[in-house]
């Protein structure tokens, strides 16, 4: 049976994303109690696509749960289907979430037709654009709705991108004309800049914040002048949940 | 009044001028007549050994010559005398510091010439600074702070830049000290990217 711990060490099998904020001064009890560390996290959890940002286990089953855990946390977990997640959010303010790339487990997800040719990418070769617009759009959506739940006026973000040596950024969609070229990172891992933003900023400006990450972390890859009009209007339609 | 061995008064004589940490005075009696001037010229080199690292000794009896050498004339015994009265004169001397001075005074002799010496000890917590103005003009003037020159030719000066920041760095140099005494050990400060990178360890 699959739990916190065993599907970390499953995440961290293939390529993942790992997402922290925190306050950006040490504070202690800027959430009264772990009952309102779950109600916050589920209350800021984002859902412009059919999954939510992060996944907030609303039941608890053999492959997902959310519980209180050690020094004043609430964790969650799940792993299902190609959706590898575990996530601790602790009552000082310091939420960290890690992920798999859902790129590296398509094997695992059962919905897809037995000829559907994302079976047959190889787990650690692809990052896919338009998948991971997606993601970090989210996860500032979400920086977003959680500081306005939170007393700081100010947090510190820092995101990598583990296991990426090697891999291609990758269009999946059959609608979209693919890269021109191949773009691949030679980094064992990508660590986006760490950032502090005032809360204000963060709730006004979070796509444009998460804009800026995109752009590094596609330069990482040697992609030099990705259109940043398509970027942004990706990021629009999510954000108005037309895709 | 302790007495000094001749060895020990010796050495105090041996430079033959004034040091940083050693000051002449001319003789005199502490309750001469027409002494204000010389007992206020005394009370601000205490003050000002006071403010001064290591303290230092002001040695009295010695008469400096139109020539500008010593001449080592001592105190006859009634001037001497004078000098028992330990309590008085160290009252008078605070009289001029809103913090208590520390010095002893001691005699001695040298080649049948009798001296004293005020051994006067570094401030302990804060510098010493002048209460009230004296009697004689321009000696001794209130909230001044008073420090022995740290360049030649050495005296009684108010505190110039050079002299304070010696004296600031001493006291903080104390407190520093009497704070690690106390148990209040400076502890390094803890960086919030380390308070929370310890919390998340496990995960990353």
């Amino acid at each position: 049976m699959a739990d916190f711990e065993s599907t970390l060490q499953k995440i961290k099998t293939r390529g993942y994303w790992q997402v922290n904020i925190r306050p950006a001064q040490i504070q202690e009890n800027v959430v009264e109690s772990v009952a309102k560390v779950k109600e916050i996290v589920q209350a800021s959890s984002v859902q412009f696509r059919g999954w939510d940002y992060p996944h907030f286990p609303t039941q608890t089953k053999d492959n997902q749960d959310v519980y209180v855990g050690e020094n004043d946390s609430v964790e969650g977990w799940i792993d299902w289907e190609n959706f590898k997640e575990v996530w601790r959010f602790h009552t000082n303010g310091q939420f960290i979430h890690l992920f798999g790339m859902r790129e590296d487990w398509w094997e695992e997800h059962s919905w897809l037709n037995p000829d559907d040719p994302l079976r047959k990418i190889k787990p650690g070769t692809i990052l896919e654009v338009i998948s991971t617009v997606y993601s970090l759009t989210e996860m500032y959506a979400f920086f977003s709705n959680l500081v306005q739940n939170l007393a700081v006026e100010e947090v510190t973000v820092e995101i990598s991108l583990i296991g990426t040596k090697d891999r291609k950024l990758h269009i999946s969609d059959f609608r979209r004309a693919p890269l021109f070229m191949d773009y691949s990172c030679r980094l064992e891992k990508v660590n986006l800049p760490k950032k502090t933003y005032k809360r204000a900023d963060l709730v006004a400006n979070y796509a444009d914040l998460a804009f800026d990450q995109l752009i590094y972390l596609f330069n990482r890859f040697n992609w030099d002048n990705p259109n940043a009009a398509v970027i942004k209007e990706d990021q629009k339609k999510l954000i108005e949940r037309r895709i | 009044m302790k007495k000094l061995t001749d060895e020990q008064m010796a050495q105090l004589l041996e430079a033959g001028y004034e040091l940083r940490n050693i000051e002449y005075k001319p003789p005199f009696g502490w309750s001469d007549k027409n002494s204000t001037w010389v007992k206020e010229k005394l009370a601000r080199a205490v003050l000002a050994m006071t403010n001064t690292r290591y303290g230092g000794q002001i040695i009295i009896g010695i008469e400096e010559t139109k020539a500008k050498n010593i001449k080592l004339t001592g105190l006859n015994k009634d001037q001497l005398k004078t000098f028992e009265d330990f309590d008085g004169i160290k009252g008078y001397i605070d009289g001029f510091s809103y913090t208590n001075t520390d010095f002893d005074m001691a005699w001695g002799e040298h080649s049948g010439n009798r001296f004293v010496v005020i051994t006067t000890q570094e401030f302990s917590e804060i510098p010493a600074i002048c209460r009230k103005d004296g009697q004689t003009t321009g000696t001794l003037r209130k909230d001044d702070l008073y420090a022995r020159s740290k360049r030649a030719p050495y005296g009684s000066i108010r505190a110039t830049e050079a002299e304070l920041r010696e004296m600031i760095k001493l006291a903080v140099d104390k407190e520093k000290a009497d704070l690690k005494s106390r148990g209040y050990v400076k502890k390094s400060a803890v960086s919030p990217e380390d308070y929370y990178k310890k919390q998340i360890e496990d995960l990353i």
